[in-house]
């Protein structure tokens, strides 16, 4: 393991300015204090433990669609079967021709292909197997992206995407309109929650980009008038599966 | 040594000229305290998160070469290539390099304050790149054909209509004063841009050193798409701007937004970690990480090297009532506000941005704000006693009379400075939030050079334009 010589002066010379000896394998002191904890960030202090109690979860869902609903982010918390109906709503709402969605076998279970053909939706499915150009070019013109999402975060209304192979970044990102199915059992407090998830994927190796999202994209560079979807999707709908 | 003095002053006069900007500064310093008091309350016990951010940034500071040579090994793990720039112009080379070894020519970026520092897009425009700033601000700027060296905040000077203008000559045909249609033609324009580019270029908020991973915050998406786009992905960082594992990064994560924008977190926080893995189907083929010391080895020996601490969220300036007055084009520099004053002298050296430290009345409203707990008036003083040991004297002892003089005997000026200087020793010191809007938080990136020095004093220019602000 030889250290690259621009690297060995880099870090050598900052040793010298700290007035000591290079240092390697230090590890960060351990800071038991959380605080976060009393101050109502922490609605489910058993999480980690397992023990999660239902009160305290329904306290944890509403907190995370109120937060998501001052961030003009429409949030639809229903049954599995319901989930075509409401994606249909979605659709009809924006007028939606064409979708692209995360090839993901979670959101194969919900059916989305079949009632995607049922409204008539031009749709394509991120698979790693295809034309990268050719999908990359449906995703920029598609109306609508859809994606699973591996984690919510009530305290800011967060949903965390693991993204890789057919779970594609681009989805997410690209078309106007983002809609997100999570179901309601996979919401934590706070970001301290996504961060030990994110944490205990460091052994198998981290997804090349994982995202934190919390509603739509804005600006405020227009004379500090707030605007959406400047660049990412303006419109952004949670659909948060009661399983 | 008497241009240099007269640069400060002519900047401040023009600022003050400004009256988009006068309106603008105090306007979105205003919106923003209020955003900052909700931000407060949700959190409660802010001393509680400032201290412990202080001690685990301190922690870093003091171990930052074992940090960056774990990060580096993780970031070369991930298939990442890591380059070690001592100055701004290796930082650069490196940049050239990079673009030149893979045929680049079009490069999309996404607003960085170390890319403004080693001055970046003239020398790669030099180069004959074509370089476009995503950031919905910096592109306004671009389409003025106001180089990123005039930049201070796009959203504070710009006024709609202006806008409008610019943006109805690119898209050649006439576009209201709308947010929303201005916005919707930027994303379509810009969209293009993303899709052609060979690199993207962007900053670093926190690169997490136990797995190698860049992380950026961004509200607009464009550093999302800057580093999903290109087949190349470069990211620039200071070498402080790291973090040992995710649980730090949450509590430095927490208090950026909250500091920043009030915002409880911002709409992206993005993870990069190395280029796309075997079976992506996006994301860049080479990722580069360079981490750029130009100046900041020689800072951790001195009496300032708490300033590495920053988090760069722009609070301290939200606050300062100089800041309020000349905006951050003013200094003159890359980096503005109180925090501005502390590091551009250590960054440029006192020949460049000796006045700097005079370019406040010490009221401590910036030092009880602050994340993470830089002392930055007591810093501000250091830097006087460093000027006047070195000889910078004369010249700046009488700036710092004249403008102290004039609080001490213009009761409105004077009580306004007093007024933001005990709420912060008592709201802010109680949640330590502040919040800061896009705009205004662009604005901190600073402007540069304003041609034509006047002869106008600080004092002068305080006296006629300060003083008829307030009351
Ligand atoms: S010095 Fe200013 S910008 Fe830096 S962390 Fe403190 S308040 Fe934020």
């Amino acid at each position: 393991m030889n250290e690259p010589v621009e690297q060995a002066a880099f870090l050598g010379s900052i040793a010298e300015k700290l007035g000591r000896k290079r240092r390697t394998a230090v590890s960060p002191p351990s800071w038991d204090r959380k605080p976060w904890e009393g101050s109502g960030q922490e609605l489910n202090p058993e999480a980690e433990a397992g023990g999660r109690q239902a009160a305290e979860h329904e306290q944890l869902i509403r907190q995370f669609m109120k937060q998501l609903s001052a961030l003009n982010t429409a949030v639809y918390r229903i049954s599995r079967a319901d989930f075509g109906r409401v994606l249909s709503e979605v659709i009809a709402k924006h007028g939606i021709g064409s979708a692209i969605s995360w090839d993901d076998g979670r959101l194969h279970e919900l059916q989305l292909e079949s009632t995607l053909n049922r409204n008539g939706i031009h749709h394509r499915l991120w698979r790693t197997t295809e034309n990268e150009r050719e999908l990359r070019t449906f995703a920029e013109s598609a109306d609508m992206g859809i994606t699973f999402a591996d984690m919510g975060l009530a305290d800011t209304g967060t949903v965390l995407l693991m993204n890789g192979g057919g779970r594609g970044r681009l989805i997410s990102l690209l078309p106007p309109v983002y809609v997100a199915v999570l179901p309601e059992r996979f919401i934590y407090p706070r970001l301290s929650d996504g961060m030990s998830f994110v944490r205990s994927r460091i052994p198998e190796g981290l997804p090349a980009c994982i995202n934190f999202i919390t509603g739509p994209s804005r600006t405020g560079d227009i004379e500090a008038d707030l605007a959406l979807g400047v660049h990412g999707p303006g419109k952004v709908h949670i659909i948060l599966l009661q399983d | 040594m008497n241009l240099q003095a007269a640069d400060f002053k002519a900047r401040a006069k023009e600022a003050l000229n400004d009256t988009q900007l006068q309106r603008a500064v105090p306007f979105v310093q205003d919106r923003l305290r209020s955003g900052r008091v909700q931000a407060a309350e949700a959190l409660g016990n802010v001393e509680e998160w400032r201290e412990l951010l202080s001690e685990i940034r301190m922690d870093t500071i003091d171990n930052l070469d074992s940090y960056l040579e774990q990060l580096a090994g993780n970031v070369r793990a991930n298939g990442g290539h890591v380059h070690f720039a001592s100055k701004a112009a290796d930082a650069v080379s490196i940049v050239s390099r990079i673009a030149e070894e893979n045929g680049a020519r079009k490069i999309v970026k996404a607003k960085s304050m170390i890319t403004e520092e080693i001055h970046l897009n003239k020398h790669l425009e030099e180069q004959g790149l074509s370089v476009i700033e995503t950031d919905l601000g910096e592109y306004i700027l671009q389409l003025a054909g106001e180089k990123p060296s005039h930049i201070i905040s796009p959203a504070l000077h710009k006024r709609r209509g202006e806008i409008a203008e610019l943006f109805s000559q690119a898209a050649g045909r006439k576009l209201s004063e709308d947010t929303s249609e201005l916005c919707a033609f930027a994303r379509e324009h810009l969209r293009e841009a993303f899709m052609e580019a060979d690199i993207g270029i962007t900053g670093c908020n926190f690169a997490v050193a136990e797995s190698g991973t860049v992380v950026l915050v961004s509200n607009e998406g464009n550093a999302r798409l800057t580093t999903s786009l290109p087949k190349i992905h470069i990211a620039i960082m200071g070498m402080e701007r790291i973090v040992p594992t995710w649980n730090e990064l949450d509590l430095a994560l927490t208090m950026l937004t909250r500091s920043a924008t009030g915002q409880k977190i911002s709409v992206y926080v993005t993870g990069i970690s190395g280029p796309r893995q075997a079976g992506d189907l996006d994301g860049p083929e080479q990722f580069h990480l360079i981490i750029v010391d130009n100046g900041r080895s020689d800072i951790l020996a001195t009496a300032y090297k708490e300033v590495l601490k920053c988090i760069r969220c722009g609070a301290c300036m939200n606050v300062c009532p100089i800041y309020r007055h000349v905006g951050g084009h003013a200094y003159g520099s890359v980096y503005s506000g109180p925090i501005g004053a502390v590091l551009d002298p250590l960054l440029e050296g006192y020949e460049t941005a000796k006045e700097l430290p005079y370019a406040s009345s010490l009221c401590g409203a910036c030092t009880e704000v602050c994340p993470v707990k830089i002392p930055l008036h007591d810093l501000l003083i250091e830097h006087r006693k460093d000027e006047v040991e070195q000889g910078y004297t004369p010249q700046m002892e009488k700036m710092s009379f004249g403008a102290f003089g004039f609080m001490a005997s213009h009761p409105a000026v004077y009580s306004k400075a007093a007024k933001i200087a005990s709420a912060g020793t008592t709201l802010w010191a109680k949640d330590g939030y502040i919040s800061g809007g896009p705009g205004l938080l662009a604005g901190w990136t600073a402007g540069r050079d304003l041609p034509q020095p006047a002869k106008q004093s600080f004092r002068d220019w305080w006296k006629e334009k300060g003083g008829a602000r307030d009351e």
